[in-house]
């Protein structure tokens, strides 16, 4: 008898459907599989065997043959265990076929019949719904993240067992698809409604205050201003002075995620095998601060089926580089292209995958070896040494950065920080930010942008209009900074941002100075 | 063959210093003379000489060899003065340990003019910056010619300076004439050897070594009347030169600074043990008109004490008035920010806190000073910029 089952294959954040076809016939007794198969997925013959044995069912002695259609199709990864398993019991005829064109199964095998969650399920519902997939059964660990998605029915189960009693009741006509028994014994659990902006709402922001943060008000500023309008920012100063400090507490300012983005940021996650089980979804914006000694893979996603490298996991969040000059040119090199593009292709054997990569760039470094450069009463690095050391971060890198900010050494045991009285709380700062982006989003309600970094040279145009005097100030310092075509539109977003900041509707010479100000503020170590 | 040729070509023998030269003068009598030692001779135990160099005195001797050699020299524009040489600077002579020759690119200092070595840190400070620019630009328009070792930070700043000034600048390097060394001099470098001078004891194409720079030092002191030096940490470079000016009997002026700046310990020493102190650019040129001979103060006895005092206060309040001359062309808050600016780079939290101006405000006044050219930006601090004509007269 022949039967086929359908679930899914994850490539990048697509996902392909697949058959599982099962012929049983008669024959010499054997098991094969064929179809593209990765090695994870021929041991799932081993696994399918044990578990099904355990879970009371036997294996008949016929001629089993499998296949994972379409076989162009590389197979990779556990999510095969459970429909291969079905498909076998349907295919020797101990359990009945049940809605098998509109039912998806997804879910790893344990050798006592459990089932064990898998990664990529977001994605995998996802385009199982828009396939026209009316139910998914899988594991129940991930029954909560596969229900994120409208207009399937996501069912749980707990052991092979239970998905077979399922089937079996289900076998006569007109009963109830809720996976309820007649007799009320639940077998299958399905997923309660979840409501993502009010788990958004409730999500639990955990990150240190800016409260803790004495002096530095520059900074803050930056931070504040970077935070609302998704700009890159980089810290230059010396050991000590607050800037891991800083960016440790920029989660605490970002805007919360819209629901779209969180199903976006949580697919990234699911498919990287990340998200952490109590948390079906990725509620806050992500915070990366990889170490410098990461590779140019693991930054950009790899492997032989890549998967989302460090950037892509940091999209729609902060990225952060604390001693930004250790890392290796050609690892930030890296993330030249995605800068701009928001997006990271990566291209392997397996075939190209594409990733998000919409992330905001935080990044500290110290001025030069010894870290003190320009207070010359402390720093004994010559020139030479400290242009070399500022130099391992390309130019066309730092071109993209809009906020460039120096920290200063604050002298804690100097009474003025005692008189100054509280400093900016994250609380104040937030609620800045967040006038700032509504402001930002009415004025792209019917765009596909949500910030003022995102904007394209036609939306500059439309949005950062100059008066007079604005425009002569910023031709003059075009022409005595010598700024490139990308710095000057990205000064504009930026005196946008402070614009919005301020909550005005123009951008005026004080706005359009601080931006001038944050984008030269690097002028003095690298000379741009 | 003529004499200077003799000295040219002993200079340019690897080994042969000038304590060897003064040996040998000793014992042959002339230059001549040490052209014609018999090798026996050179092996005598009073030359103490070893066999190498002995052996390469003897080899070397091709006088068609040691002229082609040097008219190839003068055709690049370098001249060789040996000591004997009517044009070997009379300064030089009477100091422990003369060059025996010197190598010279340009012109060489007037004799009988008073000179000035300003010389400092190499990571100097915008403090640093801004003194010796002023020092040497008031020294160009008193046609005092400024000697200095062409190094990165003080010494290039002043050179720089006094070129610009109209007035006359000689480096004394601690490699052969034609390397440019530091080599980001070079503009430097160039001008000095059309306008300037450049002076070395050291043959054309020795490379910059460590231990030939302190040498140097020596000529620098030497070939001036004063040393001035502007900002030294402990055990610097420049405490070399002004350690050597005391022994040649050269006056040693030192720039004063914050006691808790490292960068101006190593002049405050200097001033401590009786350096002469700059309290300003005028003072000093009051101070050396008595060298030139112009003018001769009197003893200052009580009362004149008191005089001076307001002559020091006189010339910090005319430091205010040309400042508000330029301000002239400034709006009010402009003035404030100007005020408040310093030459120790200000944050701008510190600019807020001294001006009470708002953010915005002050973001805007900064960008257009800076447009003016009247302040610079140095990270996120803002600094007086220290080579604005228009604030330094």
């Amino acid at each position: 008898m022949f039967c086929h089952i359908m679930t899914g294959a994850l490539s990048g954040l697509q996902c392909d459907l697949i058959r599982v076809e099962v012929d049983s016939s008669a024959g010499l007794p054997c098991f094969q599989m064929v179809g593209y198969l990765g090695s994870e997925v021929r041991e799932a013959r081993e696994r399918v065997k044990v578990a099904l044995r355990n879970s009371g069912f036997s294996l008949p002695a016929s001629c089993l043959n499998v296949n994972l259609s379409p076989a162009s199709i590389r197979k990779s990864g556990t999510s095969y265990d459970l429909p291969i398993a079905i498909g076998i019991l349907v295919a020797t005829g101990q359990i009945p076929a049940r809605d098998l064109e509109s039912t998806l199964f997804i879910g790893e095998l344990g050798l006592d019949g459990d089932l064990r969650s898998v990664r990529g399920i977001l994605p995998i519902v996802r385009s199982a719904a828009s396939h026209g997939i009316k139910k998914v059964i899988l594991p129940i660990v991930n029954i909560r993240e596969g229900s994120l998605v409208p207009g399937i029915e996501v069912l749980g189960a707990s052991y092979l067992s239970e998905v077979c009693e399922y089937m079996q009741s289900g076998a006569g006509p007109g009963d109830g698809s809720d996976g309820r028994e007649e007799g009320g014994f639940i077998s299958l659990r399905k997923a309660d409604s979840f409501d993502i902006e009010a788990y958004l709402n409730t999500a639990l922001r955990e990150a240190p205050d800016f409260l803790d943060v004495r002096g530095q008000d520059t900074i803050k500023r930056a931070a504040m201003v970077a935070a609302a309008g998704f700009h890159h920012m980089l810290m230059i100063g010396p050991p000590g002075s607050g800037k891991t400090m800083i960016a440790k507490r920029m989660p605490s300012i970002l805007p919360p995620l819209t629901p779209e983005e969180a199903l976006e940021v949580t697919a990234i996650y699911s498919v990287a095998g990340m998200l952490k089980s109590g948390e079906p979804l990725v509620a806050s914006r992500p915070y990366i601060a990889p170490h410098h000694t990461v590779t140019e893979q693991a930054l950009a996603g790899g492997g032989n089926h890549p998967r989302p490298g460090i950037i892509s996991l940091a999209h729609r969040g902060v990225l952060f580089l604390d001693e930004m000059t250790e890392f290796d040119r050609s690892t930030l090199d890296v993330m030249r292209q995605p800068l701009e593009d928001k997006q990271i292709r990566i291209i392997r054997n397996a075939g190209a995958y594409t990733y998000p990569a919409d992330f905001m760039l935080v990044a500290a470094c110290n001025p030069c070896p010894c870290g003190y450069y320009p207070d010359m009463n402390k720093c004994r690095c010559s020139p030479s040494q400290v242009s070399r050391y500022i130099n391992r971060i390309s130019g066309p890198l730092l071109d993209r950065i809009d906020i460039c900010c120096e920290a200063e050494a604050v002298e804690l045991c100097n009474p003025e920080y005692a008189d100054q009285g509280p400093s900016m709380s994250s609380a104040d700062m937030r609620s800045r930010i967040e006038a700032a982006r509504e402001r930002q989003t009415c004025r792209f309600r019917d765009m596909k942008i949500r910030f003022n970094a995102e904007m394209s040279g036609h939306d500059i145009e439309k949005y950062c209009r100059l008066g007079s005097r604005e425009q002569l100030l910023i031709s003059s310092a075009y022409e005595s900074l010598g700024l490139s075509a990308r710095s000057y539109h990205r000064i504009l977003k930026l005196s946008r941002t402070i614009a919005d900041l301020e909550d005005c509707d123009n951008i005026t010479e004080a706005h359009l100075s601080e931006a001038l100000f944050y984008r030269t503020s690097g002028a003095g170590y690298w000379g741009r | 063959m003529e004499e200077i040729l003799y000295a040219y070509w002993l200079s340019n023998l690897d080994g042969v210093g000038n304590g060897t030269v003064r040996n040998l003068l000793e014992y042959a009598g002339s230059l001549e003379e040490i052209w014609k030692l018999t090798p026996k001779e050179l092996d005598s135990a009073e030359l103490k000489l070893s066999l190498p160099v002995s052996q390469l005195i003897i080899s070397s001797r091709d006088e068609s060899e040691v002229r082609r050699s040097y008219e190839e020299m003068l055709r690049t524009g370098i001249t060789f003065y040996h000591y004997g040489h009517p044009l070997y600077p009379r300064k030089l002579k009477n100091i422990y340990d003369p060059p025996q020759g010197i190598y010279v690119k340009g012109k060489l200092p007037d004799p009988d003019v008073m000179s000035i070595a300003i010389v400092g840190a190499r990571n100097c400070s915008e403090y640093g910056r801004l003194m010796a620019r002023k020092l040497a630009l008031a020294l160009a328009d008193a046609k005092i010619p400024v000697i200095s070792g062409m190094a990165r930070g003080i010494d290039g700043i002043a050179q720089e300076a006094a070129l610009e000034g109209g007035g006359y600048s000689c480096g004394v390097l601690g490699c052969g004439v034609d390397i440019c060394y530091p080599e980001g001099n070079r503009n430097l470098y160039d001008k000095l050897s059309v306008s300037g001078g450049l002076i070395s004891e050291y043959h054309p194409g020795v490379s910059p070594q460590s231990g030939q720079f302190p040498l140097r030092n020596r000529i620098i002191s030497a070939l001036s009347d004063i040393v001035i030096v502007v900002e030294a940490r402990e055990r610097s470079g420049s405490l070399i030169t002004a350690d050597q000016a005391l022994e040649q009997g050269r006056d040693v002026y030192a720039l004063p600074g914050r006691v808790c700046d490292p960068l101006s310990q190593g002049c405050n020493r200097l001033i401590r043990q009786g350096a002469g102190i700059i309290t300003s650019v005028q003072d000093f040129l009051k101070d050396i008109s008595i060298y030139r001979g112009e003018e001769h103060y009197p003893v200052p006895n009580m009362n004149e004490d008191t005089k001076k005092n307001a002559d020091t206060r006189r010339s910090a309040d005319e430091a205010v008035q040309m400042t508000l001359a330029t301000a002239g062309m400034l709006s009010d808050d402009e003035k404030t920010l100007m005020s408040a600016m310093d030459y120790h780079p200000q944050t701008i939290s510190a600019l807020q806190n001294a001006t009470g101006l708002d953010a915005g405000r002050l973001y805007t006044l900064l960008m257009q000073l800076s447009m003016k050219g009247y302040i610079l930006q140095k990270g996120s601090r803002y600094v007086l910029d220290g080579g604005n004509e228009q604030l330094n007269r």
